[in-house]
């Protein structure tokens, strides 16, 4: 049973990288890419693609595929997001949605059906103090806060996380500042790439990646971003591993709850607090 | 040389809506210019075309021209205009909301740089403001009317602009805090040789600091002035400040019939 929750806060910790790609890009621009997802499973391939079939070294491949995280971000705002700047939420959605069934659509045409686990996992399990764990999931979470608090310390501490808050919250202030709201755009997308590509190597250490991979990775990261709220780092964080451990918890009495359980918890949840649990409260007061 | 200077300047909304009809005007270097007028006579506009924001509203200056110091900037970038000097305070106080105030501050610096120099353009600040000192690490949203525009003044501040373009700062704020901000303001002019462009609807309190001071009706500026001859102009003085004869007080007729006209009593 420990070692159950202990899986499932682990896990979490993924789930909880899954969103801050959303969060990222929605605060900033208030796009939500639905594409995240897809993009996740396509840098997953493509780290297969570079380590298994070009023969290329994990630590050489780990890099490269962030690297291509990023720039793919980067296109996709250039390409597809910026020129819709402006246009209603829903028109951005279904752009998103699009880019979403394109990447989709390249994995099965580049990489038909394969499915594959990264080659360098490590096998077996940990014992850390009196818990049973998969080498995969602790390191993956590992990975996952040290990425949040870089990122937290990113927005507190740096001009560059100052000027995100700061188009995060008004554009034209930004702009009335002098701060170059759209490089603040790329920049936060180029950053969600990456995650992806993070996101893409760790789920290739504790699943199968698979060509539904990307269906699976939106289907954690939404309700995670709608429990932690939409423009929330630490809601993310947390959401990841609420959603993790009650995902574990029901899998535990109910094998095939495991699905299921993370919607009904953001639903209860966005019923009692729409703003999720961290979302930023609008203060009325002018 | 005028520092800035509009001639004739047209601009529209969405290609269609006309709304400055051919507006001139001057602001000398180290001065303070008023541009006074009433609700929609396009005041907001002219300095969104000066600041280059008309963009994030769908607007162009489709003719006449903008030079800030013998450069053309109409339709230019907000982001780069900002950074040639011009930073716009702009209408009904946008603080960001939920940061702090010294992040707010932080955020003005985004042009000046970091550094060395931020403590020292924070205390700047705080040296105008000290109740924002006080307030430094309260979430911004929550300040009252009054901090809140001082808090945009001197974010404004921050980044060392050559002329600072204020959008009714007086507006629903109590009178006695109208003249405390608007002192600073003339202080600010001053002591950190920053030319001031202020929007108002309260010809009294800008017509106090004012040098100069233009009237705009319905896209047109229709009177210019220094800001002596102005304070002392019989229309000005009737229309804009509530008073129908030198000296005399204002009749409670008169009050509520400015009232209905928005806040010209301030
Ligand atoms: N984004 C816009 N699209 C279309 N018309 C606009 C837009 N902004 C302003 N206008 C119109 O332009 C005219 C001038 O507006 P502006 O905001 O410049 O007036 P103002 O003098 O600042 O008024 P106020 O004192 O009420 O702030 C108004 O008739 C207004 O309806
Ligand atoms: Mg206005």
């Amino acid at each position: 049973m420990d070692d159950v929750l202990i899986q499932g806060l682990l896990v979490g910790g993924v789930y909880a990288l899954i969103a801050l790609g959303f969060v990222l890009v929605f605060k900033s621009s208030l796009v939500l890419n639905l594409a995240h997802g897809e993009l996740i499973a396509i840098l997953s391939y493509f780290l297969y693609q570079i380590i298994a079939i070009w023969g290329l070294s994990d630590w050489a491949g780990i890099p490269l595929v962030v690297a291509s995280g990023a720039l793919l971000g980067l296109l996709m705002e250039r390409l597809a997001v910026r020129p819709l700047l402006g246009q209603p939420f829903l028109s951005l959605l279904m752009m998103t949605l699009m880019l979403s069934f394109l990447l989709k659509g390249v994995v099965v045409l580049v990489w038909g059906s394969d499915s594959f686990v990264l080659p360098f996992t490590p096998a077996g399990q940990w014992t850390i103090g009196p818990f049973n764990v998969i080498p995969g999931a602790a390191i993956s979470f590992v990975v996952a806060v040290a990425i949040f608090l870089l990122l937290t310390a990113l927005f507190r501490y740096t001009k560059v996380g100052l000027s995100m808050r700061v188009v995060a919250a008004d554009h034209e202030v930004a702009q009335s500042l002098g701060i170059r709201v759209r490089r603040v755009f790329s920049l936060s997308w180029a950053i969600s790439g990456s995650f992806a590509a993070v996101c893409g190597v760790l789920a290739g250490m504790v699943l199968t990646v698979t060509p539904v991979m990307g269906d699976l990775a939106l289907g954690k990261g939404l309700p995670v971003l709608l429990l932690g709220g939409l423009n929330s780092i630490p809601g993310a964080m947390a959401g990841g591993l609420i959603i993790g451990l009650v995902e574990a918890l029901g899998s535990y009495y109910q094998p095939g709850m495991k699905e299921i359980i993370p919607w009904i918890v953001m639903l209860i949840i966005l019923l009692v607090r729409p703003y999720g649990l961290f979302g930023e409260r609008r203060i009325e007061r002018i | 040389m005028p520092m800035l200077q509009l001639n004739n300047v047209e601009v529209r909304y969405m290609d269609v809506i006309l709304v400055l009809r051919g507006v001139s005007l001057e602001v000398e270097k180290g001065s303070v210019v008023a541009l006074l007028g009433s609700n929609g006579a396009g005041k907001t506009t002219t300095l969104r075309a000066i600041s280059g924001l008309l963009k994030t509203q769908d607007g162009r200056v489709t003719d006449g021209s903008i030079e800030f110091e013998g450069k053309r900037i109409e339709n230019g970038d907000p982001e780069s205009i900002a950074r040639q000097g011009i930073i716009q305070i702009l209408e009904g106080r946008r603080t960001l909301v939920h940061l702090t105030v010294e992040e707010n501050l932080r955020a003005g610096a985004y042009i000046a740089g970091n550094g060395a120099n931020l403590k020292r353009d924070l205390d700047m600040v705080y040296g105008y403001f000290p109740v924002l000192k006080e307030l430094r690490n309260q979430t911004a949203g929550y300040l009252s009317g009054g901090e809140q525009q001082m808090l945009v003044v001197g974010r404004g501040l921050m980044s060392h602009p050559k002329l600072m373009l204020v959008d009714e700062a007086s507006l629903g704020l109590a009178p006695i805090l109208v003249e405390e901000i608007f002192q600073i303001l003339k202080r600010i002019n001053e002591e950190e040789r920053v030319s001031i462009l202020m929007v108002e609807q309260n010809a009294r309190a800008a017509l106090a600091l004012a040098h100069h001071g233009y009237v705009i009706e319905n896209g047109r500026i229709v009177l210019d002035d220094t800001g002596e001859n102005l304070r002392g102009n019989a229309d000005i003085r009737e229309f804009y400040m509530g008073l129908s004869a030198v000296g005399e007080t204002k009749s409670y007729r008169d009050v509520k019939h400015y009232k209905r006209r928005k806040r010209w009593l301030g």
